[in-house]
């Protein structure tokens, strides 16, 4: 479904990314597991337009995509959650919602039914539905980031460090919500820094360092035989 | 100094202060969205109370009836400064933007000199006679008169603010201008593009002081160098009422008018100390404007 190869991002003369090569299939949960500084969030970027590469190409469904820019990624169903929610505080939270569905904008009915959609998800939310979203707490406004990003109806989400600075019980409810996902039919595509946690939620994955991929496989066997993983993560 | 004064002064007040705040609304859209504004807006305003005026006196002198010249001279003007608004955008900011921080400042001055020259060639250095379609008409209430004119000024205002208002704050699109206010990238990964509403914000920046020039021409005598203490108040105004607060602004404005009008009572020449004399005040007590409060955020 997604296939990144031979993509290096830097930025100045700092190589953020070093050719690093990957790819999603349909209807799996793809970790992308590193410390801090690997390069997780720039490949993120990358991928969707926020980040311009240096070389390689990003294939989505046979299409090119390196080089769009991020507002019209959207279009190819590929949608993105970016790190730290970045959800629009001053706007409420329906409103956050509506903006999620900007890009199909003329269906008012498809977007009611949407929202109704996510309300269901993420209960909570609809109890805050006319609250300003920059009063949310952290939790919330994660669940706020992820429904807004399923407002467009997406076939590929791609979130970008879910559980940070969230609470044990929030990072729960985030992971099985991305259970849900796969069930329904979308595919996942998960930068962590918990790697256990993401190991036990994904189908395959990969270890980024200092902008290369050190090690990639089935979640399942990474698990087991973990020694490898830690190597590359301290123990964590 | 009688009541009737104090009174008059007052209306005259609102009615300039009304001005002050469309064109100051056009601060606002492009801050919001860009972080940058036009400080050439008052030439703006004074190319569309220019244009507007030769418009409406080429139809009238023609035969046309007073009211199609000054709805075809609001419809040029909305349709030019749109146009020079989007240009501005195109020519002075974007380029400029990551350049240096004070680069589209600089060149926004630059555009309105441009336009200031530009102007005196087209209209002379003189002042001119700009007619209102209510021509000299006055309503007597007794007590005081005011000029047909002032109303519709002062009801324009309120009714630009309103749709204005309604528009940015209700609408798809102004959530979307709001959106890319907050969080540039964010916005885009929601599949606005942030570049087509910068376009729009300064469009809109255009259109608003175009509309303020065809209002306020008639009040004041137009002419090429009215841009400067137009854009000056206005300018004012925005920092007073908080840049990022259009209510704030629309009292602001008021606020400002009036304040000039009553200093007025006393002395002329205290008129232009009016609006900083209140900037002075108000930034002292309360720096984010008047109405510059924000909901504090958790993280």
């Amino acid at each position: 479904m997604l296939q990144v190869q031979n993509l290096s991002v830097s930025y100045g003369q700092a190589s953020a990314l070093h050719k690093v090569s990957m790819e999603v299939n349909e209807g799996e949960i793809v970790a992308v597991i590193g410390p801090n500084g690997a390069g997780k969030t720039t490949l993120l970027k990358a991928i969707t337009g926020l980040q311009k590469a240096k070389e390689g190409t990003i294939l989505y469904k046979g299409n090119e995509i390196s080089g769009t820019p991020a507002h019209k990624i959207l279009g190819y169903g590929l949608s993105h959650v970016p790190q730290g929610r970045q959800v629009f505080g001053d706007q409420s939270v329906e409103d956050n919602l509506i903006l999620g569905a900007f890009s199909i904008k003329k269906e008012k009915q498809k977007i009611q039914e949407l929202i109704e959609r996510e309300y269901e998800r993420f209960p909570r939310l609809k109890e805050r539905r006319s609250q300003h979203a920059g009063t949310l707490s952290g939790g919330e406004q994660q669940m706020l980031a992820v429904s807004r990003a399923l407002m467009s109806d997406p076939d590929l989400v791609i979130l970008d460090e879910p559980s940070m600075g969230l609470s044990p019980i929030f990072v729960k409810q985030i992971f099985d919500t991305l259970l849900e996902l796969k069930k329904s039919g979308k595919t996942v595509m998960v930068v962590e820094q918990l790697a256990m946690a993401a190991l036990a939620i994904s189908d395959r994955a990969y270890v980024l360092q200092v902008g290369e991929v050190k090690l990639h496989g089935e979640s399942r066997d990474l698990l087991r035989d973990n020694s490898l993983v830690k190597t590359y993560l301290g123990s964590k | 100094m009688e009541l009737t004064d104090i009174l008059k002064a007052l209306i005259n007040g609102l009615v300039y202060g009304s001005v002050y705040a469309i064109i100051a609304q056009g601060y606002y859209i492009t801050f919001i969205t860009t972080k940058t504004l036009n400080f050439g807006q008052g030439d703006f305003v004074m190319l569309g109370s220019l244009i507007g005026l030769s418009t409406f006196i080429t139809i009238t002198a023609t035969g046309g009836s007073v009211w199609i010249a000054f709805i075809a001279s609001l419809l040029l003007v909305i349709v030019i400064l749109g146009i020079c608004g989007w240009g501005l955008e195109q020519v002075a900011i974007r380029p400029l933007k990551s350049w240096h921080s004070i680069g589209w400042i600089l060149s926004t001055v630059a555009v309105s000199m441009i336009v200031r020259n530009v102007a005196m060639l087209i209209w002379g250095r003189d002042v001119l006679m700009a007619p209102s379609p209510f021509g000299r008409a006055i309503l007597d209430l007794g007590i005081m008169k005011i000029r047909y004119h002032d109303i519709f000024v002062l009801v324009s205002a309120v009714v630009i603010m309103l749709l204005l208002y309604v528009f940015l704050k209700k609408s798809l699109f102004g959530k979307a201008l709001e959106a890319v206010a907050f969080n540039r990238d964010a916005a885009s990964l929601m599949g606005i593009n942030p570049r087509l509403m910068a376009s729009i914000a300064f469009i809109i920046a255009g259109i608003l002081a175009g509309v303020g020039g065809v209002l306020v021409g008639p009040m004041v005598h137009p002419g090429a160098f009215i841009g400067l203490f137009l854009g000056l108040k206005a300018f004012a105004v925005a920092i007073i009422g908080g840049i990022e607060n259009p209510r704030g602004i629309f009292i602001g404005g008021l606020l400002l008018g009036v304040l000039e009008n009553l200093f007025t009572l006393y002395s002329t020449s205290m008129k232009e100390a009016a609006a900083f004399f209140l900037i002075l005040v108000i930034l002292a007590v309360l720096p984010q404007g008047l109405f510059g409060k924000r909901v504090k955020e958790k993280f």
